[in-house]
């Protein structure tokens, strides 16, 4: 980048309400196809070139998915779900006797579902998944970047994390982790630190001891944990014989978009039907 | 030429062009709703019914675009006064559904520039700070075609992060506020504070930057 690339701070911000060529009625008016073709192909173009248009557009789009919740995107239905706005009582259904049996059948099943789960969870940890899964997952995780949280410059623990860099791109993981646990045990509260110390256990092969580092990771992450570190504390879940936990991480992640969503995906249709 | 976006937006609006009331839900239609306020009948109960259809979606409409609880809060309650306020000029040309979204943008865009208005004229330079360092993108230096393309791409991206994301870059790189300062003024009351919006804001730009996407 050459030097002197200057901005304007506002044109960083959304703070128009219209490009003064085009109001949102008529945008409105576009959406809801009440124009006629020679008008609503001016608009078109128009919003081709135009980016405060094209916000109108893409967040009325997702207005109107966020309306139609019920049936929405998985990403909405997170979004709402973050939102954790209050909904109105679910209205008070009569039972009829049909229902009342039905229920009872519903609490055996849901009472052989808690022993099922139960069961998941205190079983011995698999002897070892399938070696193609296994080789996938050994492939997903190294293929994830050592990436140091970018506050680091200029702060103390700057040396460690170079440390960690160093010693992880020259494939010495166990020095990483050493430099890493430094880390956290300076900073506890820097997620970064945490989710590589996970990692780092992973990739040595020490699932049961990645699940707590993972975890801490995802909890300094809230209220929004990636979907990175919740997939990485999955697999540590999954090698470390937690399939019911890891099974419902892997759901939660695979809602997402992105990398880690599709990961979560592949991995849940692996090991969770 | 149809633009993607509208081509998309099109067909959502083409399958249910005006929300609520065609989705075969029971109960009166939106329409039906704001014809009874207006014309008096009713009104407290058809109030609360338009409220319990969209306050969720408003609210979580600007806690997306803002990444800030409180302050979602607040302007959709701005918001929902304002329709109270402003229901005889709606007229039923449009759903009451972009009726109610055409009013949240405007109160987003009032919010937004009443907080930046101080400082929205201010030069930066962005190289100036580390953050094409931090976003680790390769930018070409001489292809003066492509660094426009980069540059305009650049700016439609920091416009599509929320505004806590957004004010967490400025500050930290643009005017040297430090994190822990930036979790006390912005009030963050997460574990990490600014250092997981950053990263998290920084990830976003990455994304948009080199897939066009956020997530």
């Amino acid at each position: 980048m050459t030097s002197g690339e200057h901005f304007r701070v506002g044109d960083f911000v959304p703070t128009e309400e219209a490009c003064g060529r085009y109001s949102p009625e008529d945008l409105v008016a576009r959406i809801e196809g009440r124009l006629d073709g020679e008008q609503a192909a001016r608009i078109d173009e128009h919003c081709s070139d135009c980016l405060i248009c094209r916000e109108f557009l893409e967040e009325n789009a997702l207005f109107d998915r966020l309306v139609r919740a019920d049936a929405a995107s998985p990403a909405e239905a997170r979004l709402l779900r973050k939102a954790s706005f209050p909904t109105p009582a679910p209205r008070p259904v009569r039972r009829s006797p049909r229902l009342r049996w039905s229920a009872g059948v519903a609490v055996a099943l849901a009472a052989a579902a808690v022993g099922l789960a139960v069961f998941t969870t205190l079983r011995p940890p698999p002897a070892r998944l399938p070696a193609p899964l296994e080789a996938s997952i050994r492939a997903e995780l190294e293929s994830l970047p050592f990436l140091p949280p970018p506050d680091v410059r200029g702060s103390e623990p700057k040396d460690l994390w170079a440390s960690a860099a160093a010693a992880w791109n020259s494939g010495n993981l166990g020095q990483a982790l050493g430099f890493l646990e430094e880390v956290t045990a300076a900073r506890p509260d820097d997620a970064g630190a945490w989710f590589y110390v996970g990692l780092c256990r992973l990739r040595l092969g020490q699932a049961s001891a990645a699940v707590a580092p993972l975890r801490r990771a995802t909890e300094l992450e809230q209220p929004f944990p990636t979907g990175q570190t919740r997939w990485a504390l999955a697999v540590a879940l999954l090698r470390a014989g937690q399939l019911a936990e890891s099974c419902d991480l892997l759901g939660s992640v695979e809602d997402g978009e992105g990398d880690a969503a599709e990961r979560a995906r592949r991995l849940r249709g692996s090991v969770c039907r | 030429m149809k633009s993607p976006v509208v081509e998309q937006v099109s067909v959502a609006a083409g399958a249910s062009p005006s929300g609520l009331e065609e989705d075969g839900s029971p109960g009166p239609s939106d329409r039906d709703l704001v014809a009874r306020i207006q014309a008096g009948r009713d009104v407290d109960r058809s109030f609360s019914e338009l409220y319990r259809r969209y306050s969720r979606a408003t609210y979580a409409y600007f806690l997306h675009r803002l990444g800030d609880p409180a302050w979602a809060e607040d302007l959709n309650q701005e918001l929902h006064l304002r329709l109270s306020r402003s229901i005889n000029d709606y007229r039923g040309e449009c759903s009451w559904k972009n009726f109610v979204f055409a009013i949240a943008w405007r109160v987003l865009a009032e919010a937004r520039k009443q907080r930046w208005h101080r400082v929205a004229n201010l030069s930066i330079s962005i190289d100036e700070g580390s953050l094409l360092e931090d976003l680790k993108l390769e930018c070409p230096l001489e292809d003066q075609a492509e660094l426009m393309l980069w540059r305009r791409r650049l700016r439609g991206c920091m416009r599509k992060l929320d505004e806590v994301a957004r004010a967490v870059i400025i500050e930290h790189y643009f005017n040297d506020v430090n994190l822990t300062r930036l979790t006390e003024t912005l009030g963050l009351t997460n574990p990490s504070g600014a250092r997981a919006t950053l990263i998290s804001a920084l990830r976003k730009l990455r994304q948009c930057l080199t897939r066009g996407k956020f997530r």
